[in-house]
């Protein structure tokens, strides 16, 4: 009988096991020899509804809800028009990753003027170099391009930046980014930041082991704008809310992503309420 | 005991005591910069264009300790009247020991008629955008901003003006301020960037009036390089981006305010220079010995 409780115990612990541990790291003598399709800054607003990151931020089956609903969101090689290229910097402790607008080939009329507005923009962007920066990989994945635009820098950050040592599923941590700029004008009287990347799962695959991360970060102002006074119209209220959500599947031993896929989405109130925009980023590797 | 070895360990400690004291004497004291959060302080502020030639030489100032003095006297006799400065820059207590820091466009009282057409234009432009805002922000008493939604061009200006170490420094002693110059899109493709940064008290000297003031120079650079994309059947031509910021504040250390404070930041993006100042002069200058 003792020995029958026993059995179950040390099954159950061997179910249950240590959490395991990973490193998530760049291989940049790899990185250089594979190809991501990418979408940067796609035009997808309306097709996921609305995003309730607040919500998501304590209801946790409503965000991994979200995150299924993203993993169903079609990417077509229109969303998929540049290419990521990598070049190894400083005998590896750096890199350089360049998304180029890559031609794409259509059999169809466009379906409405946004896919026209899009097939025109795939167009005049071809072969141009849509964003280049420089990542450090010796610490934290650092954005080394100081005299980037910050809307550049955040989007390099979104793509490249990885935890610091070891972490097992559930470890969370911060991505170093800053969406929301307010011109001196604008009095905040109230605000929020969420802003978390999660390690949701360890999938073993015949690719390896491949780290599945979530992402929420949020950012909300509400406040008004004070205008010049000699035109005395008052202080109109002004709101904007930010935020990135998405996942991503990085193959650990390999040290790459797989894929990519994030949402950017910018919903202003008051004097910003014409602003509601869901923008694409997404990096898939090419096999 | 052998009285040799008394002797050599009771001349080790005074050679050693003799030697501490020598080194106390001799090192530099320390000093503590922060804002004052329950001061009022009202300043008049400049931050416009400023086309006055000077040639800035960041690596050479630094090497050259006569070069770097000629260029702080040539800074500080910048031809400037700060009644004319067009903002006005409040700093106000709030609370856990933070600040406010609020600048707008203020009334200026000429002192005479408009010397062109072009001076009269910006007169009407300064009378037109009273009350326009300019800096909105909360430090804490290093200078820190409070507001992280602040823009990248007034969060330079902020850490420029107001951000001290939160350690006691001595004089000559460098540190850096979180302010990056450039701003690059899409269509410059850098190979190439430096950037120098650093800050220091150059002297502390004693004011009958305001008590100890401590010189501080600010001096950084950017230079950036690499070729620029045309989005066109135009091949990527090289560009050359550079920006540098020399600055000389002198600051009331019991007082915890600037008594001036005259910085010129020089951009140039391929051939195309601007050249801006930053100024800063308390409106209740009393406070000063009126020698």
């Amino acid at each position: 009988m003792k020995l029958a409780a026993y059995a179950v115990l040390l099954t159950m612990m061997v179910a249950t096991g240590p959490a395991q541990a990973v490193e998530l790291v760049w291989h940049p003598e790899v990185l250089d020899k594979l190809e991501y399709a990418a979408a940067a800054e796609i035009d997808v607003s309306g097709l996921l509804g609305e995003l309730n990151t607040e919500e998501w931020q304590t209801n946790q089956s409503a965000y991994l809800a979200a995150i299924d609903r993203l993993k169903q969101l079609p990417l077509p090689d229109m969303y998929l028009h540049h290419r990521a290229h990598f070049k190894a910097l400083d005998n590896g402790k750096a890199i350089r990753v360049q998304l180029v607008g890559v031609p794409v080939t259509f059999n169809e009329e466009p379906k409405d003027e946004h896919e026209m507005d899009m097939r025109d923009r795939i167009d005049a962007f071809t072969n141009a170099i849509m964003l280049q920066g420089d990542m450090d990989l010796s610490g934290n994945s650092a954005d080394l391009t100081f005299y980037r635009l910050s809307s550049e820098r955040n989007i390099m950050t979104q793509f490249f930046y990885l935890p610091n040592g070891e972490i097992s599923v559930g470890d969370h941590w911060q991505l170093p980014v800053q969406y929301i700029e307010l011109g001196p004008g604008i009095f905040v009287q109230s605000s929020s930041r969420h802003n978390q990347v999660t390690l949701a799962e360890l999938k073993q695959t015949p690719a390896g082991t491949v780290a599945v991360l979530h992402y929420l970060v949020s950012e909300q102002v509400d406040g008004y704008l004070e205008r010049v006074a000699n035109t005395d119209k008052g202080r109109p209220p002004f709101g904007l809310k930010m935020a990135c959500f998405g996942y991503g599947e990085f193959l650990v031993e390999k040290g790459h992503w797989l894929r990519q896929v994030l949402i950017l989405s910018y919903d202003g109130k008051g004097q910003a309420s014409g602003l509601h925009k869901q923008h694409l980023f997404a990096l898939q590797l090419k096999q | 005991m052998c009285p040799h070895r008394s002797f050599s360990i009771k001349t080790f400690l005074l050679t050693a005591l003799t030697g501490c004291v020598l080194a106390a004497c001799v090192s530099k004291p320390a000093v503590q910069l922060r804002w004052d959060a329950q001061a009022h302080s009202v300043y008049h502020f400049a931050s416009e264009n400023f086309p006055q030639e000077m040639d800035i030489d960041v690596g050479a100032m630094l090497a050259n300790p006569a070069l770097l003095q000629a260029k702080i006297n040539e800074l500080k006799s910048l031809p400037l009247d700060p009644h004319s400065f067009p903002i006005q820059l409040k700093m106000e207590p709030e609370a856990h020991g933070q600040a406010s820091v609020l600048a707008k466009n203020r009334r200026v009282d000429y002192p005479g008629q408009a010397s062109d057409e072009g001076e009269q234009r910006r007169r009407e432009m300064q009378e037109a955008t009273i009350g326009l805002v300019q800096l909105n922000t909360i430090i804490d008493q290093y200078g820190v901003n409070q507001n992280h939604f602040i823009k990248p061009l007034q969060n330079n200006l902020v850490n420029m003006m107001f951000r001290v170490p939160d350690y006691p420094v001595t004089v000559g002693e460098h540190w850096q301020i979180p302010v990056v110059l450039s701003s690059l899109n899409t269509p410059f493709l850098a190979d190439r960037a430096h950037r120098d940064n650093k800050v220091w008290i150059k002297s502390i000297s004693n004011d009958p009036v305001a008590g100890r003031v401590a010189e501080i120079v600010y001096l950084l650079q950017e230079k950036i390089s690499g070729k620029r994309q045309h989005f066109t059947t135009e091949p990527a031509t090289p560009f050359e981006v550079s920006a540098t910021y020399f600055a000389v504040g002198e600051y009331q250390i019991e007082g915890h305010k600037w008594l001036s404070y005259v910085g010129r930041l020089d951009t140039t993006v391929e051939s195309f220079r601007t050249v801006s100042l930053i100024a800063l002069a308390p409106v209740d200058a009393s406070n000063r010995d009126p020698k």
